[in-house]
Protein backbone atom coordinates (compact mmCIF):
# COMPACT_ATOMS: atom_id res chain seq x y z
CA UNK A 1 0.00 0.00 0.00
CA UNK A 2 1.27 3.20 -0.88
CA UNK A 3 1.32 5.71 1.52
CA UNK A 4 -0.50 9.28 0.95
CA UNK A 5 0.24 12.42 1.66
CA UNK A 6 -1.79 15.26 2.05
CA UNK A 7 -1.09 18.81 1.28
CA UNK A 8 -3.22 21.41 3.26
CA UNK A 9 -2.50 24.54 2.27
CA UNK A 10 -4.22 27.43 3.98
CA UNK A 11 -5.03 30.81 2.54
CA UNK A 12 -5.68 33.21 5.22
CA UNK A 13 -6.44 36.68 4.63
CA UNK A 14 -4.11 39.34 5.32
CA UNK A 15 -4.03 41.03 8.96
CA UNK A 16 -4.09 44.58 8.67
CA UNK A 17 -1.14 45.71 11.02
CA UNK A 18 -2.66 48.19 13.27
CA UNK A 19 -0.48 51.50 14.01
CA UNK A 20 -0.27 52.54 17.91
CA UNK A 21 -1.58 56.15 16.15
CA UNK A 22 -3.24 57.13 12.87
CA UNK A 23 -3.83 60.53 11.75
CA UNK A 24 -6.14 61.48 9.73
CA UNK A 25 -6.44 63.81 6.77
CA UNK A 26 -5.70 67.69 7.55
CA UNK A 27 -8.61 69.92 7.45
CA UNK A 28 -9.28 71.44 4.77
CA UNK A 29 -9.40 75.71 5.64
CA UNK A 30 -9.71 78.98 3.61
CA UNK A 31 -9.46 82.39 6.04
CA UNK A 32 -10.28 85.44 4.63
CA UNK A 33 -9.89 89.26 6.22
CA UNK A 34 -10.56 92.00 4.58
CA UNK A 35 -9.52 95.32 6.72
CA UNK A 36 -11.04 95.18 9.73
CA UNK A 37 -11.38 92.25 12.41
CA UNK A 38 -14.50 91.23 14.27
CA UNK A 39 -16.97 91.10 11.87
CA UNK A 40 -16.97 95.18 10.99
CA UNK A 41 -17.42 96.14 7.34
CA UNK A 42 -14.42 98.01 6.44
CA UNK A 43 -15.48 101.52 4.76
CA UNK A 44 -13.07 104.10 2.06
CA UNK A 45 -14.47 107.22 2.10
CA UNK A 46 -13.13 110.33 -0.75
CA UNK A 47 -15.11 113.61 -0.84
CA UNK A 48 -14.46 115.15 -4.04
CA UNK A 49 -14.14 119.06 -4.42
CA UNK A 50 -17.07 120.94 -6.59
CA UNK A 51 -14.83 121.87 -8.88
CA UNK A 52 -12.87 119.27 -9.49
CA UNK A 53 -16.25 116.58 -9.81
CA UNK A 54 -15.28 114.63 -13.37
CA UNK A 55 -12.06 116.01 -14.37
CA UNK A 56 -10.13 112.66 -14.01
CA UNK A 57 -7.99 113.73 -11.26
CA UNK A 58 -7.43 110.68 -9.33
CA UNK A 59 -8.93 111.19 -5.57
CA UNK A 60 -7.18 108.63 -2.99
CA UNK A 61 -9.62 107.48 -0.69
CA UNK A 62 -9.57 106.93 3.13
CA UNK A 63 -9.28 104.59 5.29
CA UNK A 64 -9.44 104.16 9.23
CA UNK A 65 -6.45 102.64 11.56
CA UNK A 66 -8.96 99.60 11.96
CA UNK A 67 -8.28 98.69 8.61
CA UNK A 68 -4.59 98.73 8.57
CA UNK A 69 -4.13 95.15 9.92
CA UNK A 70 -2.37 96.44 12.92
CA UNK A 71 1.19 98.00 11.84
CA UNK A 72 0.75 95.88 8.87
CA UNK A 73 -0.38 98.31 6.54
CA UNK A 74 0.62 102.43 5.40
CA UNK A 75 -2.32 104.73 7.01
CA UNK A 76 -5.49 104.64 4.44
CA UNK A 77 -4.53 100.82 3.30
CA UNK A 78 -7.00 98.39 3.72
CA UNK A 79 -5.14 95.12 4.65
CA UNK A 80 -6.22 91.56 3.02
CA UNK A 81 -4.93 88.23 3.96
CA UNK A 82 -6.20 85.58 2.36
CA UNK A 83 -5.10 81.93 3.56
CA UNK A 84 -6.00 78.07 1.96
CA UNK A 85 -4.63 75.34 3.37
CA UNK A 86 -5.08 71.86 2.83
CA UNK A 87 -2.98 68.44 1.84
CA UNK A 88 -1.30 67.80 -0.26
CA UNK A 89 0.68 70.79 -1.09
CA UNK A 90 -0.57 72.40 -4.61
CA UNK A 91 -3.48 70.28 -4.77
CA UNK A 92 -6.16 72.79 -5.13
CA UNK A 93 -6.94 75.56 -5.89
CA UNK A 94 -8.13 78.77 -4.02
CA UNK A 95 -9.76 81.88 -5.90
CA UNK A 96 -10.46 85.53 -4.26
CA UNK A 97 -13.39 87.15 -6.05
CA UNK A 98 -15.01 90.61 -5.77
CA UNK A 99 -18.12 91.49 -6.73
CA UNK A 100 -19.14 94.64 -7.52
CA UNK A 101 -22.59 94.73 -9.13
CA UNK A 102 -24.66 97.01 -7.24
CA UNK A 103 -22.05 100.10 -7.80
CA UNK A 104 -22.50 103.02 -5.60
CA UNK A 105 -25.79 104.55 -4.92
CA UNK A 106 -27.48 107.86 -4.41
CA UNK A 107 -28.25 107.83 -0.54
CA UNK A 108 -28.86 111.42 -0.69
CA UNK A 109 -32.00 111.44 -2.93
CA UNK A 110 -32.45 115.23 -2.61
CA UNK A 111 -29.32 116.25 -4.20
CA UNK A 112 -28.64 112.71 -6.91
CA UNK A 113 -32.15 110.99 -6.87
CA UNK A 114 -31.10 107.65 -7.88
CA UNK A 115 -28.23 107.59 -9.53
CA UNK A 116 -25.75 105.45 -9.35
CA UNK A 117 -21.82 105.16 -9.78
CA UNK A 118 -20.32 102.36 -11.12
CA UNK A 119 -17.80 100.25 -9.28
CA UNK A 120 -15.44 100.66 -12.71
CA UNK A 121 -14.50 103.89 -11.30
CA UNK A 122 -13.00 102.53 -8.20
CA UNK A 123 -9.18 101.06 -8.61
CA UNK A 124 -6.28 99.98 -6.32
CA UNK A 125 -2.72 100.37 -5.81
CA UNK A 126 -0.98 97.39 -3.48
CA UNK A 127 1.41 97.96 -1.74
CA UNK A 128 2.10 94.39 -0.07
CA UNK A 129 3.65 94.09 3.58
CA UNK A 130 6.76 92.50 4.17
CA UNK A 131 6.86 88.77 5.63
CA UNK A 132 5.95 85.75 3.31
CA UNK A 133 3.53 86.73 1.00
CA UNK A 134 4.38 85.08 -2.64
CA UNK A 135 1.32 86.04 -4.44
CA UNK A 136 -0.47 89.16 -4.16
CA UNK A 137 -3.47 90.95 -5.69
CA UNK A 138 -2.67 92.79 -9.29
CA UNK A 139 -3.40 97.02 -8.75
CA UNK A 140 -6.70 97.16 -10.71
CA UNK A 141 -9.90 98.58 -11.08
CA UNK A 142 -12.99 96.98 -10.00
CA UNK A 143 -14.93 95.95 -13.16
CA UNK A 144 -18.75 95.92 -12.05
CA UNK A 145 -18.54 92.11 -11.82
CA UNK A 146 -20.38 89.29 -9.57
CA UNK A 147 -17.21 87.07 -9.57
CA UNK A 148 -13.92 88.99 -10.86
CA UNK A 149 -10.78 87.02 -9.95
CA UNK A 150 -8.32 89.25 -7.86
CA UNK A 151 -6.08 86.27 -6.75
CA UNK A 152 -5.93 82.29 -7.36
CA UNK A 153 -3.04 80.29 -6.20
CA UNK A 154 -2.44 76.81 -4.96
CA UNK A 155 -2.63 75.90 -1.16
CA UNK A 156 -1.09 75.75 1.32
CA UNK A 157 -0.28 79.53 0.77
CA UNK A 158 -1.27 82.94 1.88
CA UNK A 159 -1.58 86.35 0.47
CA UNK A 160 -1.16 89.33 1.94
CA UNK A 161 -2.09 92.91 0.55
CA UNK A 162 -2.12 96.62 1.22
CA UNK A 163 -4.65 98.33 -0.42
CA UNK A 164 -5.05 102.00 -1.24
CA UNK A 165 -8.33 102.68 -2.89
CA UNK A 166 -8.54 105.43 -5.46
CA UNK A 167 -11.91 107.27 -7.39
CA UNK A 168 -10.87 107.16 -10.96
CA UNK A 169 -13.33 110.67 -10.43
CA UNK A 170 -13.62 110.30 -14.56
CA UNK A 171 -17.42 110.99 -15.07
CA UNK A 172 -19.36 114.48 -14.04
CA UNK A 173 -22.07 113.36 -11.18
CA UNK A 174 -24.08 114.99 -8.71
CA UNK A 175 -23.67 116.43 -5.76
CA UNK A 176 -24.28 113.97 -3.18
CA UNK A 177 -23.06 110.52 -1.29
CA UNK A 178 -22.70 107.56 -2.44
CA UNK A 179 -22.59 104.53 -1.17
CA UNK A 180 -22.01 100.75 -2.45
CA UNK A 181 -20.07 97.31 -0.83
CA UNK A 182 -18.28 94.90 -2.54
CA UNK A 183 -18.39 91.41 -1.78
CA UNK A 184 -15.20 89.33 -1.32
CA UNK A 185 -15.05 85.89 -1.43
CA UNK A 186 -12.60 83.07 -1.21
CA UNK A 187 -12.89 79.83 -2.19
CA UNK A 188 -11.30 76.43 -2.53
CA UNK A 189 -13.46 73.32 -4.35
CA UNK B 1 52.57 40.23 25.10
CA UNK B 2 50.11 38.04 23.37
CA UNK B 3 48.08 37.14 26.29
CA UNK B 4 47.89 40.54 27.81
CA UNK B 5 46.49 42.13 24.49
CA UNK B 6 43.97 38.97 24.22
CA UNK B 7 42.88 40.17 28.38
CA UNK B 8 42.46 43.39 26.87
CA UNK B 9 40.45 42.72 24.27
CA UNK B 10 38.23 40.75 26.41
CA UNK B 11 38.10 43.17 28.89
CA UNK B 12 36.75 45.50 26.09
CA UNK B 13 33.98 43.32 24.56
CA UNK B 14 32.81 42.64 28.31
CA UNK B 15 32.44 46.36 28.77
CA UNK B 16 30.61 46.73 25.49
CA UNK B 17 26.46 47.39 26.19
CA UNK B 18 24.93 44.16 24.83
CA UNK B 19 22.83 44.48 21.26
CA UNK B 20 19.89 46.23 21.30
CA UNK B 21 16.43 43.71 21.15
CA UNK B 22 13.01 44.87 20.08
CA UNK B 23 11.27 45.07 22.82
CA UNK B 24 7.48 43.80 22.95
CA UNK B 25 4.67 46.07 24.27
CA UNK B 26 0.86 46.33 23.48
CA UNK B 27 -1.60 49.75 23.90
CA UNK B 28 -3.76 48.46 26.84
CA UNK B 29 -6.40 50.54 26.27
CA UNK B 30 -6.62 50.69 22.64
CA UNK B 31 -5.27 48.65 19.36
CA UNK B 32 -4.76 51.27 17.37
CA UNK B 33 -5.97 55.47 18.51
CA UNK B 34 -7.21 57.85 15.45
CA UNK B 35 -6.45 61.32 15.78
CA UNK B 36 -7.31 64.53 13.75
CA UNK B 37 -5.01 67.04 13.13
CA UNK B 38 -5.20 70.81 13.05
CA UNK B 39 -3.29 73.78 11.17
CA UNK B 40 -1.12 74.89 13.90
CA UNK B 41 -0.80 78.50 13.38
CA UNK B 42 -3.36 81.27 12.79
CA UNK B 43 -3.51 85.03 11.89
CA UNK B 44 -0.92 87.00 9.34
CA UNK B 45 2.36 87.35 8.45
CA UNK B 46 3.33 83.61 8.59
CA UNK B 47 6.16 82.01 6.97
CA UNK B 48 6.33 78.76 4.68
CA UNK B 49 6.65 76.88 7.71
CA UNK B 50 4.13 78.29 10.01
CA UNK B 51 1.10 77.75 6.86
CA UNK B 52 2.16 74.63 6.42
CA UNK B 53 2.29 73.22 10.28
CA UNK B 54 0.11 70.68 11.49
CA UNK B 55 -0.55 69.03 14.91
CA UNK B 56 -2.37 66.73 16.51
CA UNK B 57 -2.58 65.09 19.85
CA UNK B 58 -2.73 61.58 21.46
CA UNK B 59 -3.51 61.50 25.04
CA UNK B 60 -3.46 58.73 27.21
CA UNK B 61 -1.67 56.54 25.43
CA UNK B 62 -1.51 53.54 27.44
CA UNK B 63 1.48 50.91 26.83
CA UNK B 64 2.44 48.06 28.40
CA UNK B 65 6.11 46.30 28.29
CA UNK B 66 6.66 42.71 28.14
CA UNK B 67 10.19 42.95 30.50
CA UNK B 68 10.30 39.09 31.78
CA UNK B 69 13.61 38.69 29.99
CA UNK B 70 15.40 42.06 31.82
CA UNK B 71 14.15 41.40 35.21
CA UNK B 72 17.11 42.71 37.75
CA UNK B 73 19.01 43.77 34.96
CA UNK B 74 19.84 47.45 33.98
CA UNK B 75 18.83 48.59 31.16
CA UNK B 76 18.46 51.22 28.60
CA UNK B 77 14.97 51.69 26.07
CA UNK B 78 15.11 54.04 23.34
CA UNK B 79 11.80 55.09 21.02
CA UNK B 80 13.09 54.44 17.29
CA UNK B 81 11.42 55.41 14.63
CA UNK B 82 11.69 53.92 10.59
CA UNK B 83 13.21 56.66 7.89
CA UNK B 84 9.93 56.07 6.29
CA UNK B 85 6.15 56.58 7.55
CA UNK B 86 3.34 56.24 6.02
CA UNK B 87 1.48 59.25 5.00
CA UNK B 88 4.73 60.73 4.59
CA UNK B 89 6.91 62.02 1.55
CA UNK B 90 10.33 61.34 2.28
CA UNK B 91 11.88 61.04 6.13
CA UNK B 92 10.66 65.22 6.77
CA UNK B 93 8.14 66.56 8.47
CA UNK B 94 7.68 64.76 11.00
CA UNK B 95 8.29 65.05 14.75
CA UNK B 96 6.80 63.51 17.68
CA UNK B 97 6.82 64.87 20.98
CA UNK B 98 5.92 63.08 24.54
CA UNK B 99 5.17 63.52 27.87
CA UNK B 100 5.28 60.41 30.57
CA UNK B 101 2.84 60.21 33.46
CA UNK B 102 5.66 57.55 35.13
CA UNK B 103 9.37 56.22 35.16
CA UNK B 104 9.96 57.43 31.78
CA UNK B 105 11.61 60.30 30.29
CA UNK B 106 9.99 62.86 28.10
CA UNK B 107 11.31 63.63 24.49
CA UNK B 108 11.05 63.66 21.05
CA UNK B 109 11.60 61.67 18.22
CA UNK B 110 12.09 62.43 14.15
CA UNK B 111 12.15 59.35 11.65
CA UNK B 112 15.28 57.51 11.61
CA UNK B 113 15.67 58.81 14.79
CA UNK B 114 16.33 57.03 18.63
CA UNK B 115 15.23 58.80 21.49
CA UNK B 116 16.50 57.37 24.97
CA UNK B 117 12.95 56.49 27.12
CA UNK B 118 14.14 55.40 29.88
CA UNK B 119 17.06 54.15 31.58
CA UNK B 120 17.88 52.09 35.35
CA UNK B 121 16.81 48.58 36.42
CA UNK B 122 13.63 46.69 35.46
CA UNK B 123 12.17 45.71 39.23
CA UNK B 124 9.06 43.34 37.33
CA UNK B 125 8.44 41.50 34.44
CA UNK B 126 5.91 44.07 32.84
CA UNK B 127 5.94 47.98 32.97
CA UNK B 128 2.98 49.91 32.20
CA UNK B 129 3.80 53.66 30.87
CA UNK B 130 1.09 56.59 29.38
CA UNK B 131 2.54 58.52 26.88
CA UNK B 132 0.26 62.04 26.17
CA UNK B 133 2.02 62.57 22.22
CA UNK B 134 2.05 65.45 20.11
CA UNK B 135 2.66 64.95 16.90
CA UNK B 136 3.96 67.65 14.89
CA UNK B 137 3.30 67.60 10.48
CA UNK B 138 4.87 69.87 7.73
CA UNK B 139 1.52 69.90 5.60
CA UNK B 140 3.97 69.56 2.20
CA UNK B 141 4.96 66.31 3.63
CA UNK B 142 2.45 64.90 4.68
CA UNK B 143 -0.15 62.99 2.28
CA UNK B 144 -3.08 61.87 4.85
CA UNK B 145 -3.36 58.86 7.22
CA UNK B 146 -0.17 59.07 8.80
CA UNK B 147 0.92 55.89 11.11
CA UNK B 148 2.53 56.25 13.87
CA UNK B 149 4.08 53.41 14.95
CA UNK B 150 7.05 53.64 17.31
CA UNK B 151 9.56 50.47 17.96
CA UNK B 152 10.92 50.33 21.26
CA UNK B 153 14.59 48.78 21.81
CA UNK B 154 16.32 47.50 24.56
CA UNK B 155 19.55 46.91 25.69
CA UNK B 156 21.25 45.25 28.63
CA UNK B 157 23.98 47.73 30.60
CA UNK B 158 26.86 46.41 32.88
CA UNK B 159 25.70 45.99 36.03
Amino acid sequence: MMPRYFLLLLFLPPVAMANLVVVANAPVQIRLRVGATAATITTTTVTVAGGNVGNSAVQLMTANAAARGGSLCAANHVFFNAEARAAPPGSRTATLTANSTAGLACITAATCGADNIPFTQVGWVNTAPGGYAPVTIANGTFTNGGAQVLLAFNNSNQSQDCLRFRYLNQNVVRAGTYRGDVIYTLSMP
Amino acid sequence: MMRALLLALVWTLAALPAAADVLQYRSVIRAETAVTPKWTHDGANLSPEQINALVAEANGIELRFDLSRYVGKNVRIHMVLPPTLKGLRGSAGFRAEWRTRGRFIPGSVVPGGRTLVYQGPIPTKELTEVFDFTLHMDGRYFTGGLGFDPVFEIESLPQ
